[in-house]
């Protein structure tokens, strides 16, 4: 049977075209159960970025959890085999409090990762896919890029807990927050600036990577504008940079993000729907060898945007009563379906429902009563 | 065509206030002056939408995209920790965040502190930071009473002049954190409009800095005492 596109939500439209989108590139379905033993989120709650965590305990006794990340199960699973990536896409439901109701939720979620020996092209493919992955949203959109090699190599010589709270600050494009606890720390005005500079220059890669070579930088954190400026570059000689910002406010925790970060948005959702980078940290903190990249779509936030509602419920509703010929009301209906319409079969008209044609059978004629168009 | 631009103003004195600076930055939006019920304001022209939220709420209606831009205290802002971008120190609305007890009154390290407060985020994160053990009690006004019929130990509140304090015999013992009014922007609005709110920011920030360079010679006057205007 033929699946009608024009009669889903975009939340399941999108997630239909992510997967085409994400098998077209090779990347291979990874299916997982909803359970993961609780300890795992516990020793990573960072990376989670939540303490609130449906636990329960199973039959044997062992705490377990809902999901609320699928990441970490993915970097659990994984084994290295060195000079290969592992190339993956998932589409489960995950479990987390949402911070202003205090009520659990389950959120949609479909993403990819690339685990191995990734190189230059994986993280191109990877920022490419994000590119398409919010083309097939909406129309209107924008990927965010910046890159926490740079962060860091500023952040140097500053202790953890500072780091922590400047990093913050960079998140909210907060600078005169920033320059207070910068000052208060007894860090180099030198490195304020810089860091000033760094959250006040964003848009235009190509302006944004050129005054950030003004930076002063060590080795790392020229390597890391490098690799930003090749994968961007790469981007550009396909047409495809246009929608992308460099924007160093999107930062991520230091401990488990290394490298390249996304953020993703379109128009009409008030939020950031895709959201990722490359966590190689995350990988060796849990044992594992290669490095790491990957993001994942929000799709829950999606069917508030413009344009995803629908005029009527139903097309045709077929009003009928006990007396009818029930062979010839069936033969009505099913030809009305092949053609392509929707039709409820009713006895009354249901309360509220907002319906193109109402209609009924006269003897075996099938008659008009009413019509919204 | 222009974006239209949501400001999500908080209702009372600070968000008339803040409304003059908008005006005085070239947003003006002569309707909102008029005395009447009234919530949204719009110039079509200047492409910008103004409307009254209770303070509380600025950063829900931002957060969520309802209002691209919004003025919020920065109280409102360490308590709710909403995901937006906060963009200027506005400078005014001026207090402290601070905690209060009973003139005289002596900790003891060895026993829970119960503290009072309209913002128990913020003084449970003050207090983890000081790795001192306490019980919050969520209060939602006369926090001042709390400590006086031996609800709580302490308070943690707003203290702009202190004058309710002395009144009640309260002293500060430590303030927290300096709060005033900041301007904070939808994290996605700030991508799709981005030249309309640098635009704002920027005018709003100019006239910051002539407002200092005004109150700059005062302040030593008075030791740097904070200016009251909240409340």
């Amino acid at each position: 049977m033929r699946i009608d596109r024009n009669r889903m939500t975009t939340e399941e439209k999108t997630q239909l075209e992510l997967h085409s989108l994400y098998q077209k590139y090779g990347y291979s379905r990874y299916k997982m159960g909803k359970f993961e033993e609780y300890d795992l989120y516990l020793r990573n709650k960072d990376f989670i970025g939540t303490e609130n965590i449906i636990a329960f305990s199973d039959l044997n006794g062992r705490l377990m959890a809902l999901k609320p990340d699928l990441t970490l199960s993915i970097v659990k699973n994984y084994r290295y085999r060195p000079g290969f990536v592992q190339k993956v896409y998932y589409s489960e439901n995950i479990y987390r409090a949402s911070q202003n109701s205090r009520r659990y939720r389950e959120i949609a979620q479909t993403g990819l990762e690339c685990l191995g020996d990734v190189g230059l092209y994986d993280t191109f493919e990877v920022t490419m896919l994000a590119l398409r992955s919010l083309a097939s949203i909406h129309s209107d959109y924008v990927l965010e890029i910046s890159h926490m090699g740079v962060v860091a190599d500023l952040l140097r010589d500053v202790e953890t807990e500072v780091q922590d709270r400047i990093v913050e600050c960079i998140g909210e494009k907060n600078i005169h927050e920033l320059r207070k606890v910068a000052e208060e720390n007894g860090i180099a005005e030198e490195t304020i600036r810089a860091l000033e500079m760094l959250v006040s220059t964003y848009g235009d890669h190509k302006r944004v990577i050129r005054k950030m070579r003004e930076l002063p930088l060590t080795e790392r954190g020229r390597e890391a504008l490098d690799q930003l400026s090749d994968v961007v570059s790469l981007l550009a000689s396909y047409k495809m940079a246009s929608r992308v910002n460099i924007d160093f406010s999107i930062v991520n925790d230091l401990t488990y993000y290394s490298g390249i970060l996304f953020k993703g948005f379109v128009e009409g959702v008030p939020k950031a729907v895709l959201s990722g980078g490359r966590y190689d940290r995350l990988m060796s903190r849990m044992g594992k060898k290669g490095g790491a990249l990957g993001f994942a779509v929000y799709l829950d936030d999606l069917d508030r945007m413009e344009g995803s509602d629908r005029e009527y419920d139903v097309d045709i509703v077929f009003l009928y009563t006990l007396e009818d010929d029930l062979g010839a009301m069936y033969k009505a209906v099913r030809q009305m379906i092949q053609e392509g319409s929707t039709v409820l079969v009713e006895k009354e008209i249901p309360e509220k429902l907002r319906y193109r044609k109402l209609i009924r059978l006269d003897g075996s004629e099938v008659v008009t009563v009413e019509e919204n168009d | 065509m222009k974006k239209m631009i949501n400001v999500a103003l908080p209702k009372g004195r600070l968000g008339k206030k803040v409304y003059d600076m908008f005006e005085k930055a070239g947003y003006e939006c002569p309707a909102i002056r008029e005395d009447n019920r009234r919530l949204i304001f719009e110039n079509e022209e200047k492409g910008i939408r103004y409307f009254w939220v209770k303070p509380t709420d600025v950063t829900i209606y931002v957060e969520r995209g309802a209002a691209d831009i919004g003025i919020a205290g920065k109280d409102i802002i360490l308590e709710y920790e909403p995901d937006v971008f906060e963009l200027l120190d506005l400078n005014m609305g001026k207090c402290r965040m601070a905690v209060a007890a009973l003139k005289g009154y002596h900790d003891n390290p060895e026993r829970t502190l119960r503290v009072a407060s309209k913002f128990p985020n913020i003084a449970s994160n003050y207090y983890a930071r000081e790795n001192r053990d306490i019980d919050i009690i969520k209060l939602h006004g006369s926090i001042e009473l709390a400590p006086l019929v031996g609800l709580s130990d302490v308070i943690v509140d707003i203290v702009e002049t202190g004058k309710t304090l002395k009144e009640n015999n309260l002293e500060v013992i430590e303030t927290v954190v300096p709060i005033s009014a900041r301007l904070i922007a939808n994290k996605a609005s700030f991508r799709f409009k981005t030249g309309e709110i640098e635009a704002i920011r920027d005018a709003l920030a100019e006239d910051v800095t002539k407002e200092n360079m005004k109150e700059a010679p005062e302040a030593v006057k008075t030791g740097g005492e904070q200016k009251g205007g909240r409340r």
